[in-house]
């Protein structure tokens, strides 16, 4: 099930809503995680039920790791603790060996060996990439101390299942969620802060990336005849701008909907193309999986503290790893290896020019990187590659531009600059200003707003057959 | 009261997200959608099996989307947002100038060996009928290629020409008439429905002026124009159906003609004196109030008492076309080919008329998958 469903909207969601609320909150709210341990159940087992086997068995074997874990971390016994972390990092990186890398394992080893091995490729569990990290996070934090393991298995179902981050992030660290899970207060604030940034999180999606994403597609789908110069330019430019849409708009729905049912998890997104470099652009772009990294990898590994040397190497294992686990695919890597290369240049030297900079000069520089990135992770396949890398660079046979061109480019005028205003903090700073005079005033008006933006979603979502979710497939 | 406010937001979502869980689950379920044309999804019944293969759950999404609340309307306001936002199409339509939608044609839209086909097989029978009568054909271009003015600026659609010199080559001269260089030369006139990709009855006129041009006669009949009577101004056509959305409305003018008419339709099975079925202009399907629609063979008497014969044989265009043509005839036969099991030669052979007039649409003649097959 995706959020920007019909289905969930007018279905799954109410219903949700109103068991929650009618359930009381004794019991260190531990009925009220069972409602969200089920209701997670059902959204996760929709689309895929047999998965719901998954899901259950992640469940249980990180509830028993994590707990023996802290068992022994109790008893002083390092050692043991240890190995049941070791436990939980192997099962969890196996679940994510077996269902999204088989193919790709298999691939590589038949091109090496000449041998090949036919396997069924299985369909990718949705959000695996997600839960395996956030169940991994559980264990490792209760080893070093930074939160107690869970006792009760519901409240720990329903942190690894929470259908709202489930399969799409952010990946939220148990640390930062342990309490939460026993202790936290549903206000009138936190209700319409979740309701709007939910809404916000929908419009992003539904009315702004599947219309990029629709423009991108055509792009893609030209023959010799149409891909001109500025239409292969463009359509990149529609790919970057739909990725951020849709992937923000995925985290804000999120946020949103956590902070209705009364948590509130850390952003995972922070206006990430007004970055003045690559470093600044990854402490903006998916900031939860950044972090997870950083934590969980590049910490343990030494980080920056020791030799220059090793520091390299420690940032090129996280971002192989970061490359790998967008897809099981060469591009994905390459393109992990490309921020790779740009992160070590401006360790070394980069960021002292870029810091002497004018800022403009900072933040072209640092779009160009980005936008040139797209053009790796937009496709699986190479053929593409090549063939927009020759157009944007002038060989194509339909010349720089055309009348089709022409055409799609005034088409798309109007949504270019809502797409580049919109990823930009200027509609958050309005909006700001405009709340902060009066507060009876700003709830009207966030009123507003809400039934505007869901009214015209709907419409989207009942013409549209054309909704797809781009991390879907990570 | 603050709190209140606070909560307004959040209120307000909720209230819409159970309002329409309510409407969807108490309204009645819709089994047709003529605005789509198609049969929506009725509510699937769940069973174990299904459940988990998923193929219920499938089956029920796709049964919220087509039996969603007042689905019309979320449709039109979709495609109403999509201007506001500067799109200049949906669904293949081109939003035009002055309120004209413009179906969008693309060489994928015809299918060159069928089109080839279809001229050949023109050719052939136009070079026969030519033996005992004077052929004319008349290619109407589509509204699109005929307003192309009107496109939004940078659209482009399928050239037309393309086709007529194609034509041109098959058949022998003055054999074509001239239609699309007098409706493009009268482009600012009311000449294609806004809204339905068929021309208006002033459109056929000029098409009837043309006619008559090409067998060089003068044109006495010019005054016509000022006798066609409005009988309908809430006409929304076939390209109105492809985006739905609001739109201006067209309007429907008939010619009667002077003298008293009798139309045999489909060989006996009713005899009329109008042209016209007045009834249709009650339902969705208006330009259906010339002929009732399109016929397999009509039979009209009562035009001039000249002993001459007209056989046409020709597409839906020709539905407002005819009641100008047939007060020059004593007796006009109306073939359309597609409703019809016999042989154009046949119709030759019966009807032995002094003059024979295929009038088509040129994309629907492009289209045509049984003109070939039936010599």
């Amino acid at each position: 099930m995706v959020f920007s469903s019909l289905l969930f909207l007018f279905r799954f969601l109410p219903c949700v809503i109103i068991l929650y609320f009618i359930t009381p909150s004794c019991m260190k709210n531990t009925w009220k995680n069972l409602v969200l341990f089920l209701a997670s159940l059902v959204f996760y087992a929709w689309g895929e039920p047999i998965y719901i086997v998954l899901m259950l068995f992640s469940t249980v074997v990180d509830y028993i790791n994590g707990g023996l874990a802290g068992y022994f971390v109790n008893k002083d016994n390092k050692k043991a603790a240890k190995f049941f972390v070791f436990l939980s990092v192997v099962i969890n990186l196996s679940l994510l060996g077996v269902f999204k890398y088989t193919g790709f394992i298999t691939d590589i080893w038949s091109q090496i060996t000449g041998m090949h091995i036919s396997v069924k490729e299985l369909a990718l569990p949705i959000g695996i990439s997600f839960y395996t990290f956030q169940t991994m996070s559980y264990t490792i934090d209760v080893y070093r101390g930074d939160a107690k393991p869970e006792k009760n298995i519901i409240n720990f179902g329903a942190y690894v299942t929470l259908f709202p981050q489930l399969i799409a992030g952010p990946i939220v660290r148990f640390k930062d969620i342990s309490v939460m899970l026993k202790e936290r207060s549903i206000t009138a604030s936190k209700l319409s802060y979740g309701a709007v940034r939910f809404i916000i999180g929908l419009g992003k999606k539904v009315i702004l990336a599947n219309q990029a994403g629709e423009i991108f597609n055509t792009v893609t789908a030209y023959t010799g005849e149409n891909l001109t110069t500025i239409s292969a330019w463009f359509g990149i430019l529609m790919f970057a701008l739909q990725i951020y849409f849709d992937f923000s708009g995925y985290s804000d729905m999120a946020i949103g909907l956590m902070s209705i049912f009364g948590f509130e998890i850390p952003e995972n997104f922070n206006y990430p193309y007004m970055s003045k470099s690559i470093t600044e652009f990854w402490r903006r772009w998916h900031i939860s999986l950044g972090t997870w990294f950083k934590e969980y990898v590049y910490i343990p590994l030494g980080g920056s503290r020791k030799s220059m040397s090793k520091t390299f190497f420690n940032i090129f294992i996280v971002w192989f790893l970061t490359g790998l686990w967008h897809g099981a695919s060469w591009n994905f890597i390459a393109w992990g290896m490309y921020f790779c290369f740009f992160l070590i240049l401006e360790k070394l030297i980069l960021l002292k020019v870029l810091d002497k900079l004018p800022s403009f000069f900072s933040h072209i520089y640092a779009l160009i990187i980005i936008y040139c990135g797209w053009l790796l992770f937009a496709w699986e396949d190479i053929p593409y590659h090549r063939i927009f890398v020759g157009a944007m660079a002038g060989k194509t046979d339909a010349g720089f531009i055309n009348t089709n061109t022409m055409y799609m480019i005034a088409s798309n005028a109007i949504l270019l600059v809502l797409l580049i205003v919109g990823s930009t903090n200027l509609p958050a700073k309005a909006g700001t200003w405009i709340c902060s005079k009066n507060e009876i005033a700003a709830n009207i008006l966030k009123t507003f707003f809400i039934v505007g933006v869901f009214l015209l979603s709907i419409a989207y979502l009942v013409n549209g057959t054309y909704n797809p979710f781009l991390y879907f497939r990570f | 009261m603050k709190r209140f406010f606070r909560l307004m937001p959040a209120l307000t979502l909720i209230i819409m997200l159970f309002a329409g869980m309510f409407m969807g689950i108490l309204q009645k379920d819709h089994t047709y959608s003529s605005a789509e044309n198609r049969m929506l999804q009725k509510l699937p019944k769940p069973s174990a099996k299904k459940i988990l293969r998923g193929k219920f759950q499938k089956k029920y999404e796709t049964y919220l989307s087509d039996q969603f609340p007042k689905r019309d309307s979320w449709i039109k306001l979709q495609t109403t947002a999509e201007r506001a936002f500067g799109k200049k199409e949906s669904n293949g339509v081109y939003f035009g100038k002055d309120g004209y939608l413009l179906e969008k044609y693309t060489e994928e839209d015809f299918d060159e060996k069928l089109v080839k086909r279809n001229i050949t097989a023109l050719g052939k029978f136009v070079r026969q009928a030519s033996k005992t009568s004077n052929v004319k054909v008349m290619m109407v271009p589509s509204k699109t290629y005929a307003l192309d003015a009107y496109l939004p600026a940078f659209a482009e659609t399928y050239d037309e020409n393309i086709f007529y010199s194609q034509l041109k080559k098959e058949l022998p001269d003055d054999v074509i008439v001239p239609v699309c260089d007098i409706l493009q030369k009268n482009k600012n006139d009311y000449i294609y429905y806004r809204t339905d990709h068929h021309w208006t009855t002033l459109g056929a006129w000029y098409g009837y002026c043309s006619y008559l041009d090409a067998f060089g006669k003068n044109l006495k009949n010019a005054d016509l124009k000022k006798e066609q009577k409005k009988v309908c101004d809430n006409f929304l056509g076939t390209t109105h159906s492809k985006v739905n959305m609001y739109s201006q409305k067209d309007e429907i003018s008939i010619y009667e003609p002077k003298s008293k008419m009798k139309v045999i339709y489909n060989l006996g099975e009713k005899t009329e004196n109008s042209f016209y079925q007045t009834k249709f202009l009650k339902k969705k399907d208006k330009y259906s109030v010339f002929f009732g629609g399109n016929q397999a063979v009509l039979e009209i008497s009562g035009g001039k008492k000249n002993k001459k014969t007209l056989l046409m044989i020709k597409d839906s265009f020709a539905n407002c076309f005819i009641p100008f043509i047939a007060e020059d005839y004593e007796k006009v036969i109306v073939v359309d080919m597609r409703h019809l099991n016999l042989g154009m030669s046949m119709l030759l052979k019966n009807y032995k008329p002094k003059d024979v007039l295929i009038l088509y649409n040129s994309v629907q003649f492009m289209q045509d998958k049984e003109f070939a097959i039936k010599p």
